[in-house]
Formats: C-alpha cells, structure tokens, sequence
C-alpha cells in the first residue's frame, strides 16, 4: 500500500509539474529594414544597413543596393548632403562631417520596401581637459591623478565610457570598462551595479584627486550619465575637488571630478554628446539588455518591450554624437 | 537580481496543494449556544442587491459578496477569498490565472479599490498574489460596486472592494482554530463587558518554511532547490468595540499583514522580497436619532514593500555589498460622513475627508558590512502629498417605481509642485416597467490620484503606487451603463446591460522587468502616459432552486489602449481584452436531512485568450563601447527582438472546468465538513506566456496552474 501511494505521490507530483512545453506556432514572422546610423565629429560617417531576422533565421542579411540619401534641413530648406555608399559587410560610407546644431534627415529607400526615414540632430561640440597630479607617496588616496574638466557653454546630456588596452604596449585588449563611477552631481542612477568604491575588493584604479571617505561613490554598469550644465564654474558642490592654479585658458582650474574604475594601466575614456534619440536608444537598450542578463528565466512573465527606435517604416537609430576620446588614460605614467 | 526559479516556484504551489489539508476547530461559549447560522441563513443571491418589497425586485450597480458565495469557490490554493468570487461577476477580466489580478471594464489592477473599514488597502495579498491578506473569519460583508458609486468612494477608476469587518460578540465566547496546507489560524470573539466591549481577534501565520524543510530532502531527489528558502508570512487583526449607548459606538481596530521570503543560491546571491501593511483605525458611530447617523473616522496606514540582495560575483569580495530598494505610502486620514434619512423616499449624506500622505517609490541603499553602515539612502523620490474631498449625495425613490441617487465630489489633490481641483459626478437610476421587469443606468466621472506602476499581473504588493504629478496627471474614466433586470417566478432572476468607458492619463511603466534592479530608481524616466477605451455587454443569470442552483456569467466587451510614440499613434489591444467570459457555476444537494448534507460543486471558466507581444524576429543592435561580439555580455546586445506592436498575438482560449464534493455532518455535539475538489479537471495547460527558445529554435508555452486536487476538513463543537 505505502508502495502504491508513493508511485501515485511520485505520478501526480510529475503530472502538475509540466507547465513548459514547446509549441507549433506560426507568429507570421516579418521582415523590416534595420539602419542603425550615429553621425559623429569625424569625417566618415557609418551606417550599418540589413534586413531583420525572423526566428528560424540564423543570420543577419545586410542590403547591399539601396540608395541611402543624407539631406541637412535649415530654415525650412532641405538641401542634399551626401550619398552612402556600401563598403561591404553591411557598412554603408559617407565623408562627410557633420555640423553641429544642424538638423538632419536620413532616407533610405530598398526596393519592395517603402521609403524609411529619421530625423536627428548634431550636438553642439565640447573639449575635456585634464590635469595630472603626481603621486603623493604618503597618501593612499592619490593615485597618479587626473581631474577632468568638461567645457561646454551649455547644458548637455554626457554619456562616459571606458576602454581597457591592457597593462602592457602594445595594446593587447579593447574591451568596455565593466564598473565605472564619478562624484559629478548630476548622475543618472539607472545603472546602479551592486558594488561601491568603498567595499569593491576588487582593483579600482582612481584617476586621482581625493574623495571625502564619509560618502559612498556607487559604481555603474558600463556607462555613466551625466546631465552636464554649462560653463567652467558650475556648482558642483563640496564633493569635487577644486583647483585654483591656472587652467589652460588662464583661468583657475575649478572644480574638477574624478572618474574611477575597474580600468587596466592602460585605457582611454570616450565622452560623448548625444542626441536625444541616441540618449533614449542607449538607455533602453540597455534596460533590456539588462532585464534579460539577470531574469533570462523570468522574462516570459513580463511585458516585453523594444529599444526605443526612429526610424520610420523601418526599424533601428538614427542619432548623433559628438566625441571625445581622453587617450592615453594612463594611470602609470603623469 | 533573480527574485526566484519559476520552476521552483511552480514546484513549491504544487507541493502545498498536494497536501492541502484544512482542520477547523470551533470551540463555543458554555454559558449560550450559539445558532448555526449555516443551517439558518437565507439563501443569498448573488446576483446585484435584491431588496424584497412587494413582490417587485430593486436592483443596485452592486454586487453583496456572502461567505457562501465564497465558501462554494474552488481555489487552487485550497482557500477562496472574494477576489476570487470576483473574478466569476461580469465585467471582470483576469491576469494571471489562479492569483488575485482583476480588470474591470477594461481598467487596470491598481484602478480598482480596496477597503477594510474604509481605510485604503494597498497590499492586499499574501504570496505574490495568491491568497488574501485578510482571514475570511474576520470579514462580515464584502460589496463590490462596479458603477454608480457613492458620493464617499472616491480615488478610483473601476471598482470598490468594500470589507466590513466583523464585530466581536457581545455575549458568547468564540473560538476558531484552522490549519490548512499555507495557514495556520485563530481567531477570538469575545465579549470583554457583556453587552458592552467586545473583541475580535485573528492571528494567521504560514507554515511554508517548516513544510518545505520538511518535505525538502524528498523533493531535492527529483527537483534543482535553492539551498536555502525561508518564508515569513502572517497577519494580525485585532477590533475592540465598545457600545457606549443607544446613541454612540467605538471602534478601533488595528491590522498587520507581513509577507517575506528569503532563499539563497549557493555562490550566487542572497535574495528577500518583503512587503508589509500596517493599519490602525478609530471610528466613532453616533446616532442622534433614528434618521441621522454619524460616522467619523481616523486612521493610520503603512504600507511598504523591500527587496533585497547580497550578491557574489567572484572570489575576490570577501564580504559583498548588500543592497536595499524599498517602497513606502504613510497616510493618515480623518474622514465623517452624515447621513439623514428624510422619509421613506428622500435620503441624503455628506461628508468630507482629509488624507496626508508620504509617498517614498524606490529608495536605494547600499549597506557595507566591511564598514558596518549604511550610505547614501536616496530618497530623491519621496513626496508629500494632501488628498482632500467634500462630497455630497440625494437619494429619492418612489418604492416599486423608481429610484434615482445623485452624487458629487470635489477633490483637492496637492503634490509636489503640483495642484489641481478635481470635480467628480455620478448618477444611478432604476425604473420598473413592470412587477417584475425594470431598467436601470449608471453614469460615472472618476478620477484617481495615484498611480500603479504595474509588474506581474499577479495583484501582487511589489506593484510601484507613486502619486500624480504634472508628467503623469490624475487619472480619469468616464463610465456609463444602461441595463435591463428581471425574475422569472422567483427563483430566477437576470440582468442584461451595456457599458461605454473612456479613460485618460492612464500610466504604463514598460520596464516592469527592472523593479528587481537599480532601474527602477529611475522609474520617472520609464512611464509613458496614455488613453483607453472599453465598451461592452453585461449578462447575469442566477437560479436558486432547492436542489439545484446555479449562475451564468457572460462578458462580451473590447477594450483598447493608446500611448504615444506607440504603433504610430494607433491603438492596440488591451493585454487583458479578453472577448468572450463565461462563468458557469451550479451546485447540486443530492442529499439532505436533519443530520447529513452532501452534494456537488461545479464551475466552468470559457474565455478568450490574452494579449501577448510576440517577437516577429531580431535586428541588429549595439551598445556603444561594445565592439567584441563573443563575449558573455554581448550576447542580448547584438541582437534586439522585434514586435509589429505591443500586444500583437492573441492568445488560445482560457478553458477550464473545477468540481467539489461536499459532505456537511451535524452531530449533537459535533460538526464536520468536508469539502474535495479539483482544480483544473480537464488538466488543460492554459497558456500564460510563449517565448522564443532561441537554443532549441522553437516556441515554447508558459502555464501557470494544471490540474490540482484539494480537501478540506472543518469541524465545529
């Protein structure tokens, strides 16, 4: 008797368990035209140009004959810019540079598909200087330091990344600096990692300057955000350290802030100046990235959702930025 | 930040059903012997109020929950709670099976409002929206209105959850012990001075945690566990009445709910979601005489939600961060309502009411344990806001004739840089042609001031309430109903309307997968604010026979939502426009006399599926930095699912089909019920979710309940 109520305990328990099955389903897979396209301050313009993937597909197709149109808009004119030529692997040229604070309209038109179209607009420039200061032997808090300074005459959306070369030259590596933080005021806390600078065991290589022990700097997933105000003297309150020997211009230093993170004696920090599509593109993207990296086995039981995308009867971003590489982020020598 | 398996989980419920076993042990007084009120109460209708006079039938725009009506519903977690009785009325779309989400007329889970005593109830579940936070023990009466509300409901868009709690017995002693496969109970009701003080007292805790260590060394042969799982879970209800004379009564009542579970995955992290109501609440009754009544009330609640987590990403932390993302509303609200009664016809009431409030949505600390303290609570989220209305309403009706009610509201709502003055109309009427025939029509202007950032649509607590502001307005619906009533013979009643609903400022917050991350620090920046419209009819046909009753009810309703920047300004389906809701339920007495009572339940659930977002394929993408397309954390960034549009595929149709045996024994001493079901007979996998297996190349289905048994044992001496 106890045998057979096991047996059954065991059945019933494998019956009420099967709650994922696969399914034959035909979800009318379609197929749209993905431009993804970031006018930058260079003078060659790049724009990735493929068809989507239905489920079955295994890869991406790139369109190889289309005619990609670059138009500037000024007061109420639409005039031609240039033409994007393929150049193979789904990469589409243009050498061009862009003018900042001007409007610009992308259309592509691939045949059987209906003209696709995005608007963006170039981002005014900036400058970033930096300050190194020596390594001060009897403090642990100064480390080969560097203060950055971002000069912009304008309030300004500033996304910050870093890219490893490595600890030895040649480079070897160029991977994204995966933890990053700043005591600049105004952060977007969107992606907040677990660690701070206080309690990460792991090495922290701090571009320098002191930072006050009784607060917590969060480091961040990849990126950090800033909502950047305009000029020299901004307030960025007590936190940053400020310099009153002269700058580049003939003017104090200022204020300051310090980048930190988990970067290789080599590295190079990239700031950008983006777009608002570019801004909403980068932040949803990475929300989903991010929702799908911790709760890949939850997912399902959520609304799911697309990065954010401008591009008319297509599929992809359209936006700008404006770029400056800090190279040599070379935390060895000063 | 994993907040648990899903197959865990779906383990875990079938674990606690399989040994669902409910024993409930009554004890009574010795001085009086107190009526079984089972064997002598009415047979209540559950179709809207009947009120019985002269033959002819008076129909309100509510619906009067009774503890029969909930007693006959078989739950898959082996005890029901109105919600789920709900959830079988017209009007009345579901999220996620088996849980305590509910969509009426086409609103939202946090447009629909919910009271005990008449403060506010923000969480109202225990486990992720599965069961109610409230002991059925504790509950005398639950009203559902749908429409045509009353001048003193107010801060919602779709319905009112109205829980009347029980008073304490005034004369006999009463104890209740239950212990069933998730609660274990015990409730008080005792006179303190006869016929003066009373007290109502119900304790509830769940043995979850002891049960699964228990059955723990079972399970791991056959499942993958977490090394650690605990659960705390209880609720506290305590009510002193005191009958001060003919003219004046006292109540204060004071309520906790606690959910927390906590489970721990070996060199990965240490993960708790919590939530926590806390309510305490004095009325004072006042009668001058018999027309006028008084009620005045002053409350306190809190009510917060936390998750947390201690993670380990490598060998190298030797102790790692812990971090902390809570949720809190405080409140304290002083409310009075008058009511007069003029005569028979004309009645009035007026009231006013003033609500404070501290909203902190999504603070985030980070704890250092090297350090030993916590650092940089931000509450950059945190709100003060006053929610004030005055209302008034007339009542006139010509007994058998008609009956019209009148109500308004003027709302003040004052939030951080934010005011508005808010008016609010509603209307209800009733005419019978006929003895037994009438029409009635409802029409409503609502507004609700705060907003639920909805997750899982499970009615779970872990749901974001954040108040209004100038980017994310009041919400408002406009609502109006014109039905039919009628009985046949007098066992048979039915009703047959209409409704037409517009909704405005209503908020969707798509990153609902993030409230278990830092993300949701930032949730301001994710909501986007849009409009829906949902129209439909209405159908409720009820039998009660003296063997045989049974209920039938039928939706048939569309419902849409609009949001900018989505579909290229069209509309898409509401996820939970479900075309078609049958609710068939009947009961059969096969036996019945002095000492044995035994018959069947059954109950029929045919619905149209859901609205799922189905990828229709991926396209390339990128993340800027990102250039090596190998590595581990590329892999959700070079490819980007794709969807025609939010909620593009209409899920298969809902279908199920419950049954229940019950056996009721009265001793002379003793009374047993026993109660055995099925949950789910027919063992159809109804599809909560599909998604692409991007592994194995193929679809795959998501179910959420199959076919589950339950047994209930109660007895009372």
């Amino acid at each position: 008797m106890q045998g057979k109520i096991t047996i059954l305990f065991i059945a019933v328990v494998f019956i009420v368990s099967s709650c994922i099955e696969e399914i034959n389903l035909n979800t009318k897979d379609s197929q749209v035209i993905t431009v993804n396209c970031i006018l930058t301050n260079s003078s060659q313009q790049v724009l990735k140009l493929c068809y989507s993937k239905k489920n079955s597909d295994v890869n991406f197709v790139p369109v190889t004959k289309a005619d990609v149109r670059l138009y500037c808009a000024k007061n109420y004119d639409t005039t031609l810019v240039g033409t994007f030529y393929y150049s193979g692997d789904s990469k589409w040229l243009l050498n061009y540079t862009p003018q900042s604070g001007t409007d610009y309209i992308l259309n592509v038109k691939v045949e059987n598909y209906v003209l696709i179209s995005a608007k963006t607009s170039m981002p005014r420039g900036f400058s970033v200087e930096t300050k190194s200061y020596p390594p001060n032997l009897s403090s642990s808090e100064y480390i080969n330091a560097k203060g950055c300074k971002v000069i912009t005459d304008y309030d300004c959306t500033l996304w910050i990344y870093g890219k490893n070369k490595g600890n030895i030259i040649p480079s070897t590596t160029n991977k994204i600096v995966s933890l990053i933080s700043t005591n600049h005021n105004n952060l977007d806390n969107f992606n907040l990692s677990t660690f701070t600078l206080n309690n990460y065991n792991g090495e922290i290589k701090n571009n320098g300057l002191s930072y006050y022990s009784e607060l917590t700097f969060y480091l961040h997933n990849y990126y950090l955000r800033l909502e950047h105000p305009q000029g020299y003297t901004n307030s960025y309150g007590y936190r940053l350290f400020s310099d009153n020997s002269p700058g580049p211009d003939g003017n104090s230093w200022g204020p300051l802030f310090i980048i930190a993170g988990t970067f290789t004696d080599y590295a190079e920090i990239e700031f950008m100046n983006v777009s608002p599509e570019y801004d909403r593109y980068i932040k949803t993207s990475y929300n989903l990235w991010k929702a799908k990296k911790d709760e890949s086995d939850f997912s399902s039981l959520f609304d799911s959702q697309m990065a954010f995308s401008n591009i008319e009867n297509g599929i992809g971003i359209f936006g700008a930025s404006f770029n400056y590489t800090l190279e040599n982020f070379n935390l060895v020598q000063y | 930040m994993k907040i648990f398996n899903h197959y865990f989980f779906r383990r875990l419920i079938t674990v606690y059903i399989l040994f669902s076993i409910s024993s409930t042990l009554q004890s009574q007084g010795v001085d009086t012997l107190k009526l079984n009120t089972e064997k002598h109460k009415i047979k209540e209708y559950t179709l809207r109020e009947i009120y019985v006079t002269s033959n002819r039938y008076f129909s309100k725009p509510l619906y009067k929950i009774s503890e029969k009506n909930i007693k006959a519903i078989i739950s898959a977690m082996g005890e029901a709670d109105p919600i789920k009785y709900i959830q079988t009325l017209p009007g009345v779309s579901t999220g996620i099976e088996g849980t305590s989400a509910i969509y009426v007329r086409g609103g939202n889970i946090g447009n629909n409002l919910m009271t005990l005593d008449g403060v506010t109830v923000y969480g109202s579940s225990h486990l992720f929206g599965f069961t109610s936070i409230f002991a059925p023990g504790i509950i005398d009466k639950t009203d559902f209105y749908v429409g045509g509300f009353t001048s003193d409901d107010g801060n919602l868009l779709s319905s009112h959850i109205k829980l009347i709690s029980k008073d304490g017995d005034l004369k006999t002693t009463l104890t209740t012990f239950n212990v069933s496969n998730f609660l274990v109970s015990g409730t008080l009701s005792a006179p303190i001075i006869r016929d003066k003080v009373s007290i109502l007292v119900s304790a509830r805790i769940s043995p979850v945690t002891w049960e699964y260590n228990a059955l723990k060394g079972f399970l791991a042969k056959y499942f993958n566990l977490p090394d650690r799982l605990t659960a705390s879970v209880y609720d506290f209800f305590a009510k002193l009445k005191y009958d001060i004379n003919t003219q004046n009564t006292l109540a204060i009542s004071f309520f906790n709910s606690h959910d927390k579970y906590d489970y721990y995955m070996a060199d990965k992290s240490d993960d708790m979601m919590a939530w926590n109501n806390l309510i305490v609440s004095g009325v004072w009754n006042f009668f001058p005489n018999t027309n006028w009544n008084i009620k005045t009330n002053i409350s306190y609640n809190n009510f917060s939600s936390e998750q947390y987590q201690e993670k380990r990403i490598s060998t190298t932390i030797a102790e790692p961060t812990e971090i902390q993302i809570g949720s809190s509303i405080k409140e304290i609200t002083f409310s009075s309502l008058a009511k007069y009664n003029f005569n028979k016809k004309v009645k009035i009431q007026f009231g006013a009411e003033l609500k404070s409030s501290e909203f902190n949505p999504s603070t985030y600390k980070s704890i250092s344990k090297i350090l030993d303290y916590q650092n940089n609570t931000y509450e950059n989220n945190k709100s003060n806001n006053l929610l004030a209305n005055i209302n008034a309403q007339l009542e006139y009706e010509e007994q058998n004739k008609f009956s019209l009610r009148l109500a308004g509201r003027l709302n003040y709502f004052h939030g951080e840089n934010f005011n508005i003055l808010n008016p609010e109309i509603r209307f209800f009427g009733n005419y019978f042609i006929t003895q037994s025939l009438g029409i009635n029509a409802t029409v409503d202007f609502l507004t609700q001031f705060y907003h639920t950032l909805e997750g899982v649509p499970t009615g779970w607590s872990v749901d974001m309430i954040v108040p209004s502001d100038e980017q994310s307005p009041p919400e408002k619906a406009s609502q109006f109903y014109l039905g039919t009533f009628a009985n046949i013979g007098k066992m048979t009643k039915l009703s047959l309307g209409g409704f037409y609903k517009t909704m405005k400022n209503l908020v969707y917050y798509p990153d609902a997968a993030n409230f278990f991350g830092s993300t949701t620090v930032g949730w301001k920046d994710g909501i986007s604010v849009g409009t829906g419209e949902s129209y439909g009819l209405e159908f409720l046909a009820e039998k009660n026979g003296e063997r045989f009753s049974t209920r039938v009810a039928y939706t048939l309703s569309k419902t849409d939502r609009k949001f900018p920047g989505e579909n290229n300004g069209k509309s898409i389906p509401f996820k939970f426009d479900r075309r078609h809701i049958l609710n068939i339920s009947s009961s059969y007495i096969l036996k019945k006399n002095k000492k044995t009572e035994y018959g069947l339940n059954t109950a029929f659930v045919l619905t149209s599926g859901h609205y799922e977002s189905l990828k229709a394929g991926t396209y390339y993408g990128f993340m800027p930095g990102f250039d090596n397309e190998n590595s581990d954390d590329d892999k959700y960034i070079g490819e980007k699912d794709f969807f025609t549009h939010r909620n593009n595929y209409l899920m298969p149709r809902y279908i199920r089909w419950d049954i229940g045996y019950y056996l009721n024994i009265t001793g002379a001493k003793v009374n047993h019920t026993l109660n055995i079901g099925i949950y789910n007979v027919l063992n159809r996998h109804n599809a909560y979710s599909l998604y692409w297996d991007s592994d194995n190349k193929t679809w795959k289905q998501l179910s959420i309940l199959p076919i589950m048994p339950t047994v209930s044992y109660n007895i009372r001496f």
